[in-house]
């Protein structure tokens, strides 16, 4: 078989879904797994094990992966709080999130150390979600102690209980008292975290600086992946027109950034290895500030595969690079396996890297003349194959159906490609050479108003989308 | 069926095993993780300080109205700093039933 991993990973994905519907106890798994294991290795060596075998192993370890992720430690803080309800417990952690302004509340995960209740104070873990009130200017990796009522996420809605338990948070505080500890100890993932950050947080700045309000807001969703000032008439637009996977960021996006570096680096004529050895580090950055979500490691994982393989002059197999990344994201993460976003963004990446070539093939289009026809049809065929992909998950969750998607994309694409690319120079220009900064923000401020209009010229043609 | 080389069955084989030692080590972790108990008997833990605080954290207690909150502020900043809890009997509208709610949420230093 040429992709071995095309067909492990389906069987790991499997073994991680169907231990999440029948919920069985992990030692129920573990120890089936650990004799398979040892009758695995007794025989490998005398090249007697069956696939079969190897294939029950990888499915279990899948259930195994899931079942640990689930198991909420016994000093975790919710253990704590499930013990009293309607009471007011006292938290003492760290801020382990950057602070977000909701509805006149501070949200941010609170990394917990100590619980005082009845005079008492114990040792625990885990992360909790706090709630508090009024604009407090808090930090990231500020010590705080807070006092307010516990809730037990098991009394919310399936959806959000399953998107925070998927996080590792159990329970969540509305405050009523804070203390801050203006004290920062120091600790290298927190400070990295940080300045983290305090970058992304420069950099939205340094974009408000130069373009309007709504421009603004649309490269902000683009090159950061920060939608908070989005106007949610644009989102919602753009989710009719199957072109809201743009005002995210994306693959797509890591594969922008990472061809900008890769070209500069060329430019400087710097040597292969030297190429590879600076693009990983920038790469690995950029997926940090825009905040680790699924298609960005997706895509971080993809292109340091591919730039490994061209680094060692090695044929790339697409199929191969994406299972390494789904099972790099689900061996830390097994529930990212039912998050919407990991769900589009293999299905979508998979589908183009199945369909396309077939449909150009069907097509012949290789043998066409006209250099623009071939354009626009490869660009058709790319759109349609990650339609395909998606539309049904598409369908389920946002209960629309976008006939338009694979046409609004064709021309909104190579726009966002360019707002891209127009976004990253801004910044750059800002920091570097502020005073001519303001040359860049007009093509940039363009783009997004023509893909604002185009966007809407889409949305409005008949039939254009179908609710469910 | 896989087609799979020595080398690369042992490569599976040996992220399987880190697989399953990994996920035994966090399980016990998880599962034996003791509660540490400390004493502290802090007067101070879920409490005020009564001549630091502001109007912002008494609006967020929710249990004090936004009058009193004031009239508690206004006593402290324009006659005296409160002494003692009991100086809290001296704001106008705080009596003995409503002073053995609010000494729940305060201290002084």
């Amino acid at each position: 078989m040429k992709n071995p991993l095309l067909f492990l990973t389906p069987v790991f994905c499997s073994g991680i879904f169907i231990f999440k519907e029948i919920n069985l106890p992990f030692s129920l798994i573990y120890f089936p797994a650990v004799i398979l294991f040892i009758a695995i290795y007794i025989f490998s060596g005398k090249h007697l094990v069956p696939d079969i075998l190897l294939c029950v192993s990888v499915f279990l370890s899948g259930g195994i992966l899931l079942s640990n992720s689930r198991i909420i430690p016994a000093n975790d803080i919710s253990r704590y709080f499930n013990r009293g309800q309607n009471e007011d417990f006292a938290v003492k952690g760290l801020v382990d999130s950057f602070p977000e302004y909701k509805g006149g509340n501070v949200v941010l995960t609170l990394k917990t150390k100590e619980v005082y209740l009845g005079g008492l104070a114990y040792k625990c873990r885990g992360r909790l979600l706090v709630y508090i009130e009024g604009n407090e200017e808090l930090r990231y990796g500020q010590e705080l102690t807070l006092w307010g009522r516990p809730y037990f996420i098991h009394n919310y809605k399936s959806n959000f209980k399953e998107y925070l338990s998927g996080r590792g948070v159990y329970s969540l505080m509305k405050v009523r008292i804070l203390k801050e500890s203006r004290s920062f100890k120091f600790n290298p993932e927190a400070c990295l975290k940080s300045f983290i950050f305090r970058m992304k947080d420069k950099l939205n700045s340094l974009i408000s600086k130069n373009l309007s309000s709504v421009s603004a807001s649309v490269l902000k969703a683009m090159i950061l992946g920060d939608k908070k000032s989005l106007p949610p008439l644009i989102n919602t637009s753009m989710i009719y027109s199957g072109t809201v996977h743009i005002l995210v960021v994306s693959g797509f996006n890591v594969g922008i950034v990472a061809f900008v570096i890769a070209l500069v680096l060329k430019v400087m004529r710097l040597k292969r290895s030297a190429r590879f050895a600076v693009i990983c580090p920038l790469i690995l950055f950029y997926s940090a500030l825009t905040g680790l979500s699924s298609p960005v490691v997706r895509a971080s994982v993809m292109v340091i595969v591919f730039m490994y393989a061209y680094f060692v002059r090695r044929e790339v197999n697409i199929y191969n690079s994406l299972c390494v990344s789904a099972l790099f994201i689900l061996g830390f993460n097994p529930n990212e396996l039912f998050n919407l976003g990991f769900q589009l963004s293999f299905a979508s990446v998979f589908s183009m890297a199945y369909l396309y070539p077939k449909i150009r093939l069907f097509f012949c289009v290789d043998r066409m003349n006209s250099r623009f026809l071939r354009y626009i049809l490869d660009n058709l065929f790319v759109s349609f194959s990650a339609w395909v992909g998606t539309f049904g998950l598409i369908a389920c969750n946002f209960r629309i159906i976008s006939f338009v998607a694979v046409f609004a994309n064709i021309a909104i694409v190579p726009l966002a490609a360019f707002i891209t690319l127009s976004g990253v120079v801004l910044v750059f220009m800002t920091v570097f050479l502020p005073g001519i900064a303001h040359l860049f923000a007009v093509p940039c401020e363009a783009a997004v108003t023509i893909l604002i209009r185009l966007n809407d010229f889409f949305v409005s043609l008949p039939w254009a989308y179908y609710r469910i | 069926m896989f087609n799979l080389t020595f080398d690369e069955r042992r490569v599976i084989l040996f992220l399987l095993f880190l697989i399953l030692l990994s996920c035994g080590i966090s399980f016990l972790v998880k599962v034996y993780s003791p509660a540490q108990k400390i004493i502290l008997n802090d007067k101070r833990l879920g409490r005020l300080d009564i001549n630091r605080t502001t109007i912002k954290d008494l609006r967020r207690l929710n249990t004090i109205p936004d009058k009193l909150a004031l009239k508690i502020i206004e006593y402290r900043d324009s006659v005296t700093r409160f002494n003692a809890l009991e100086d809290l009997k001296n704001v106008k509208g705080v009596g003995e039933v409503r002073y053995q709610k609010l000494k729940e949420y305060f201290y002084v230093e």
